[in-house]
């Protein structure tokens, strides 16, 4: 996704500066999704070039777009923390110590990293006003559109094999398989019940189910927290569809804060849009087993989000269960993991509207209550 | 709203002329060589260039 949205910034660019315009930054929070296509946000970045500025965006380009995306592909090193730990990006100078050695030989890290890296060493505390040299000294805007057409061939060739991960073959499990037909019976009905203009599908892994109630709403947010996956499920919905899905890589444990500023610059996952139906399917488990999370404090958080919500009770006793607990004594498993506790964290907070038994599961339709 | 500043770096705007090419090498030869002049004639640049002027009284004063 970062890709395509690092493709489409310095398209844009290209096009602006043959119109005579430029892009006063490079940022991808300038860049959302609407569904699975992106979409340029920010029409106050684009200026009037003004003859002989160099382009002010690339040094944000760099650390916004390209060096996550090198990182990724070249040192198999997962930019998102990175990213979400600042808002200003990876320095010239980790990207380096990253993509060292053999890794300096791909497309682009020569130049983009070692030598950026090396000239803000040595620049750092200069004095000089380099804008005004570089004008002075006739630079235009063919030198950026040559440096552009240079970025899209080095982003182009950027590539990352995710491989196989943890969830990556879950869907070929074969209680998944076995299960899937009768729940999305369940979940497609519910979702039927009226129009939806946003779903959210926490724990989506290969968005069967976002599929399956895409036809059913206008946006549907697929989000897993396994990168591999969400990566594959992005390929395939850009090139087949269909195009409403957004999936997203966020772990629900840990969620993205509000960042920068205040916390407010970019705003955290509750605050970026108010879903009217949220599918938690085979989810509750990871949560309050695998992350140690209460289970009252999960169904409190689910609750506040005021969505009708689809959830699918996995008991401790489940295969599925069982795996997370393998390494685990029952006293370090939350005592209350059972249905006779949910149900009494459930009331008050939803209407249980309609539940349905699943091979030892359970199925609710729950209606928030406030 | 929030505004941020955005920093170009002085590093990577100089690099800018690496990176366009045979064009961009010729900016950064006229740009190093108006450097080494300015400083070799500070106070002669100092008449047709503002840059060198503060780089020359930099100088005197040291």
């Amino acid at each position: 996704m970062l890709k395509a949205a690092a493709t489409l910034q310095l398209d844009l660019l290209e096009d602006a500066l043959t119109e005579g315009l430029t892009l006063k930054d490079a940022t991808p929070y300038n860049i959302q999704f609407v569904g699975n296509r992106p979409v340029f946000v920010d029409i106050g970045s684009f200026t009037t070039y003004r003859p002989g500025e160099p382009w002010i965006g690339y040094r944000q380009f760099c650390r916004q777009f390209l060096y996550p995306l090198m990182i990724r592909a070249h040192a198999d090193v997962p930019f998102q923390p990175m990213l979400r730990g600042s808002l200003d990006g990876i320095p010239a100078e980790t990207a380096r110590s990253l993509l060292k050695g053999r890794r300096a030989t791909r497309p682009g890290v020569a130049m983009d990293v070692m030598l950026q890296a090396r000239a803000e060493r040595s620049m750092s505390d200069s004095s000089r006003n380099v804008r005004s040299e570089m004008s002075s000294a006739g630079f235009s805007a063919e030198l950026i559109l040559t440096n552009v057409h240079r970025l899209q061939k080095v982003v182009e060739k950027i590539t990352w094999d995710a491989g196989e991960s943890t969830w990556s073959e879950y869907a070929t499990c074969d209680h998944v398989t076995t299960q899937r037909g009768p729940k999305e019976t369940f979940v497609t009905r519910i979702a039927g019940l009226k129009h939806r203009t946003l779903v959210w599908d926490l724990g989506a892994n290969d968005a069967h189910f976002s599929l399956a109630v895409a036809g059913l709403a206008d946006t549907v947010v697929a989000v897993d927290g396994d990168e591999a996956v969400v990566d594959r499920v992005f390929r395939s919905l850009s090139t087949s569809g269909p195009h409403n899905v957004l999936p997203l890589v966020m772990d629900l444990a840990d969620p993205s804060p509000g960042l920068g500023w205040r916390g407010v610059e970019r705003r955290r996952l509750e605050d970026r849009g108010q879903p009217d139906l949220v599918l938690m399917l085979a989810v509750i488990h990871h949560l309050v087993i695998g992350a140690n999370l209460p289970l009252a404090a999960v169904i409190d958080w689910v609750a506040s989000l005021g969505s009708e919500v689809v959830f699918e009770w996995v008991p401790i006793e489940d295969p599925m269960s069982q795996r997370l607990t393998a390494n685990k004594r029952r006293s370090e498993v939350h005592a209350d993991y059972d249905e006779e506790s949910l149900r009494r964290y459930l009331d008050g907070r939803f209407e249980i509207k309609e539940e349905m038994p699943l091979e030892g599961r359970r199925l609710f339709h729950l209606i928030p209550t406030n | 709203m929030i505004l941020g500043y955005l920093d170009p770096g002085t590093g990577s705007l100089i690099i800018q002329t690496v990176l366009g090419g045979a064009a961009g090498l010729a900016v950064l030869f006229r740009s190093t060589r108006r450097r080494f002049a300015d400083r070799k004639l500070p106070a002669q640049a100092a008449t047709t260039d503002g840059s060198a002027s503060e780089l020359a009284e930099q100088e005197i004063e040291s």
